[in-house]
């Protein structure tokens, strides 16, 4: 996979695990007992590959997701980056991307991108450059002094991702960024996405709903399992990245989508839908 | 230019007053009700420049005024500091945050003859007990807007690294700004009611005081006059603290939703709405 050999040349000696999810369980306690939202996942996340997590509802992914990037602490195990325990939030090296209510209403498009720089301490006209520069790689420049309120839901995800992107992070982990919107849009912004990331060497996570958003964006792909959430099978997009609509043509794509599909569906008539969401 | 729509609308409310004006002259002709009671329009209308000439009238909106001030000024600050150490923690709000909503229940104007036990009949008595009126519904307003922030919101602010003051300041804050703006101007109607309560139930002067002295002085001409002075007074106040709470709560390009019923106020009284 390219994005692996790249930064694999770059220092031979790093590790080629960003990640490593180590028999991370989560349990809430309920008012009807406890419930068991994520057992014992074990997960390597090689560096800068982009990896999908998708699954019934309720299987776990973005508690999963939550956990990776230090939000939420695992009742059992440990996430590990770069061989160091993660035990919180790591906003100059972690960046998130939101499905709802990630963007302040209160704030231009710009200040919205600005936030995570303003936040860490970078001084006024060094945000703003940056700020400026990555509004443009996701094509709203022309729109930083809007509104969220004034842009379409796409727009606002674009804003979003450039947020994300403007901290410079090396993994970007993406809970549904594309759930809220129609699905053609949500295809053109994965397109983008694709472009955007090459330049960069972010390792990314990405939990969807979306069979066709997965294969054409991820090098792996893991199928949870619910009820509890397990990872149940992982596989491997052997394409090179970035790939635009077309490969949505090519029969590796179909066969992939037909593979998940298949998966999912066996898992979601063993388990059923799971009946209870994660606590929020 | 004036759209068919605002010409009918104003019309109609031109036919009500001059509606009420003729039954008014009708009622007072007829001998329906004794002219000590309701004065024939004229007779109102000729006292009005007296009322206006007194030196007495414009202390007692002087007072009026000064205590208005005052008492928004206590409601404010006790509302929103009360509001404030509520919404931001938790083992204060589980009990504060219900007593609020019970004494907005009570008709707290009972309490009234106790702070002019304690606080006399000046000022300080209105100031206080309208003070605490306002101090309510500002309190609860606060308590709701701090303590039930968005968590979309304040998840992604942790994601972004800010810490505790940073969310306060740059998440909670603004995000509450609506809800404060509305909650002060709810607070502040209610401190102008209790202050004109105030000075009708026991006092030595302000608008209230004075309408009183003129119904018990049989002067129906001059209580009138001062009915109406009342009313134009505190109207163009509240249109002036509508305008103002649309300005600093909702802007309409942050929230459209909020604006669209915040601006609806401030859409009548402009002399052309827009349809």
């Amino acid at each position: 996979m390219k994005a692996q050999t790249k930064t694999a040349d770059a220092s031979a000696e790093r590790s080629d695990t960003m990640f490593e999810v180590d028999g991370v369980s989560m349990t809430y306690e309920t008012a009807r007992g406890s419930l068991n939202a994520i057992s014992d996942v074990d997960l390597d996340i090689r560096r800068g590959e982009f990896l999908s997590l998708i699954g019934p509802s309720g299987c776990g992914k973005s508690t999963l997701l939550e956990i990776i990037g230090g939000m939420r602490r695992a009742t059992a195990g440990e996430v590990r980056l770069e061989g160091e325990r993660v035990s919180g939030p790591q906003p100059d090296n972690i960046s998130f991307v939101f499905q709802n209510y990630s963007l302040f209403p209160w704030r231009s498009v710009q200040r919205n991108v600005e936030a995570g720089m303003e936040f860490q301490g970078m001084s006024k006209s060094e945000r703003r450059d940056r700020a400026r520069a990555s509004l443009q790689l996701v094509g709203m420049d022309e729109f930083r002094d809007a509104f969220p309120a004034e842009c379409s839901g796409g727009m606002q995800q674009r804003v979003a991702i450039s947020r994300a992107l403007a901290c410079e992070p090396d993994v970007l982990l993406m809970d549904e960024p594309f759930g809220a919107l129609d699905e053609q849009t949500r295809l053109v912004l994965g397109e983008e996405l694709g472009r955007v990331l090459d330049n960069t060497d972010c390792t990314i996570v990405f939990v969807t709903h979306s069979l066709s958003e997965a294969v054409l964006l991820s090098d792996r792909v893991v199928v949870m399992q619910s009820r509890p959430g397990r990872v149940r099978r992982i596989y491997e997009v052997d394409a090179e990245r970035p790939r635009t609509g077309d490969f949505m043509a090519t029969k590796q794509f179909a066969e992939l989508h037909r593979e998940l599909f298949e998966t999912l569906r066996d898992e979601i008539r063993t388990n059923g839908p799971a009946e209870t969401m994660a606590p929020r | 230019m004036f759209s068919n729509q605002t010409i009918a609308v104003n019309a109609g409310r031109l036919g009500v007053v001059v509606a009420l004006w003729a039954v008014w002259e009708l009622a007072v002709a007829q001998e329906w009700v004794a002219a000590i009671v309701l004065p024939p329009p004229g007779d109102v209308v000729s006292t009005l420049p007296d009322v206006l000439k007194n030196s007495v009238t414009w202390q007692a909106v002087a007072t009026t005024l000064k205590e208005i001030a005052s008492g928004s000024a206590l409601a404010l600050i006790g509302g929103l500091l009360i509001g404030g150490i509520a919404g931001l923690w938790a083992h204060v709000r589980i009990f504060v945050e219900p007593s609020l909503v019970w004494l907005q229940v009570i008709p707290i104007i009972i309490l009234y003859p106790v702070c002019v036990l304690i606080f006399g009949l000046g000022s300080e008595s209105k100031i206080v007990f309208a003070g605490i009126y306002g101090m309510l519904p500002i309190a609860y307003a606060t308590v709701r807007a701090l303590a039930y922030v968005e968590p979309g919101y304040t998840k992604t602010g942790i994601a972004l690294g800010a810490n505790k003051y940073e969310r306060l300041r740059y998440i909670s804050l603004p995000s509450a700004r609506p809800a404060l703006v509305a909650g002060a101007r709810i607070g502040i109607a209610l401190v102008i009611i209790g202050v004109l309560a105030g000075q009708i139930l026991g006092s030595f002067g302000g608008l209230g005081y004075e309408i009183t002295l003129a119904a018990q002085r049989l002067e129906p001409a001059r209580l009138y006059g001062l009915i109406a002075l009342t009313i134009v007074i505190i109207g163009g106040l509240q249109g002036l603290l509508t305008i103002l709470s649309a300005v600093l709560g909702g802007e309409e390009r942050r929230w459209p939703a909020l604006t669209a019923k915040a601006g609806r106020g401030l859409a009548a009284l402009r002399t052309d709405p827009k349809p």
